[in-house]
C-alpha cells in the first residue's frame, strides 16, 4: 500500500484532475465576484448622476427642512367643514444637487390662528401629500398640495377665516 | 452531497449581496419634519333673500298662505335656516332647515307682514344671518 499523499500537495494541485475536480467551486467563486463587481459598478454609475462620488454623497447627504407660508399666500382651496382644503409647503434642499421630494405625510395636530373665534378643535387632518416634485441643489420648492387636507364638521364654528399650521414629515431622495 | 451544499452556500450568498444591494439604495432617502400651511374659508351671509309671489288655498273657514322665499347660494355652505315671524325681530321665529337656495313657508295668517330672514352653515359653522324681508301675506 502506498503512503497516501497529502490532499493539498502541490504535485497534486498540479494535476489537471485535480483542476477538473474543483470546476464547481470554482465557478461559483466566479459568480460572486463578478456579483461583489457588478454591484460596485451599478453603484458608481448611479452616484455619478448627480456628479459625486458614492463616499462622499453618502457622508454629505442632509436632510430638507420647511419654512412656513403665510396663511395670506393661500387665496383658494380653502377649508370648510365636510370638505378638503390646499395644503402649502416650502421645501429647502440644502444638498449640493438636486432631489426629489417623495412624500409629505402628517406629524401631530395642526393648530389654529387668526380665526374668527375659539379654534380648539380644528378639525383638520392632513389625508396625503406625495409629490415628486424636484427641487434644485441648494435651493427651494414651494409646493401646493391639491385636497390634502380635510376638514370635519366637528370644526368649531371660531375657526372660520383661521390659518392652520400642520406638522408634517418630509422625505427626499436623490434623483 | 458536496455539491449540494456547495450550491446552497452559492444561494445565500447570491440573496445576502441582492439583499445588500437594496439597503444600499434605500438610504439614499432622508426625511424631516416640518410645517405646511392650510387655510379656512369663511361662512358668509345669504344674498337676494326673496319672498316670491303669495299663493292662497281656502279649505272650509280655513286659508292657508304659501310664501316661497329663495336666496343666493354662500360658499361652503351645506344648509341653510330659514326664520320665519309676524314680527320684524323674529322674536319667537319660525325655523325651518333646507340644503338647497329655496324652500317655500305656510301661514294661515293673512294681510298681516310675514318677515324673513336667513342663515347659511356648515357643521358648527354659522354665518351672519341676511337682512330681513318683509312682504304682506296677500293672496294673489
Amino acid at each position: 500500500m502506498s503512503p497516501r499523499r497529502a490532499r493539498w500537495s502541490s504535485d497534486r494541485r498540479l494535476s489537471w484532475r485535480w483542476w477538473v475536480r474543483r470546476l464547481p467551486a470554482v465557478g461559483v467563486i466566479g459568480v460572486v465576484v463578478a456579483l461583489l463587481l457588478g454591484a460596485g459598478l451599478a453603484s458608481a454609475a448611479w452616484l455619478s448622476s448627480g456628479g459625486g462620488t458614492a463616499t462622499s454623497r453618502a457622508g454629505q447627504a442632509l436632510p430638507p427642512t420647511t419654512t412656513t407660508v403665510a396663511g395670506s399666500a393661500i387665496t383658494s382651496g380653502l377649508l370648510y367643514p365636510g370638505s378638503s382644503g390646499d395644503v402649502k409647503i416650502t421645501v429647502n434642499n440644502p444638498n449640493t444637487y438636486p432631489v426629489t421630494l417623495t412624500s409629505v405625510t402628517a406629524n401631530g395636530s395642526p393648530t389654529a390662528t387668526g380665526g374668527t373665534g375659539s379654534c380648539s378643535t380644528t378639525g383638520v387632518t392632513l389625508t396625503s401629500g406625495s409629490s415628486g416634485t424636484t427641487i434644485p441643489a441648494n435651493g427651494s420648492a414651494t409646493l401646493t398640495l391639491n385636497n390634502a387636507a380635510s376638514m370635519s364638521s366637528a370644526s368649531d364654528t371660531g375657526c372660520q377665516n383661521a390659518t392652520f399650521t400642520i406638522p408634517v414629515t418630509v422625505a427626499i431622495t436623490s434623483p | 452531497m458536496r455539491r449540494r451544499a456547495l450550491a446552497a452556500v452559492a444561494a445565500v450568498v447570491v440573496t445576502l449581496l441582492l439583499a445588500g444591494g437594496g439597503v444600499a439604495a434605500a438610504a439614499w432617502r432622508t426625511t424631516n419634519t416640518g410645517t405646511g400651511t392650510a387655510r379656512a374659508g369663511q361662512i358668509g351671509t345669504p344674498a337676494n333673500v326673496t319672498i316670491g309671489a303669495i299663493t292662497c288655498t281656502t279649505s272650509g273657514l280655513t286659508t292657508t298662505a304659501t310664501v316661497p322665499v329663495s336666496w343666493s347660494s354662500v360658499t361652503g355652505a351645506t344648509q341653510y335656516t330659514v326664520e320665519s315671524g309676524r314680527v320684524l325681530n323674529l322674536v319667537q321665529a319660525e325655523k325651518k332647515t333646507v340644503t338647497g337656495t329655496s324652500t317655500t313657508l305656510t301661514t294661515s295668517t293673512l294681510l298681516l307682514n310675514i318677515h324673513v330672514r336667513v342663515t347659511a352653515s356648515a357643521g358648527n359653522w354659522k354665518g351672519t344671518p341676511s337682512s330681513t324681508v318683509s312682504k304682506p301675506v296677500t293672496c294673489s
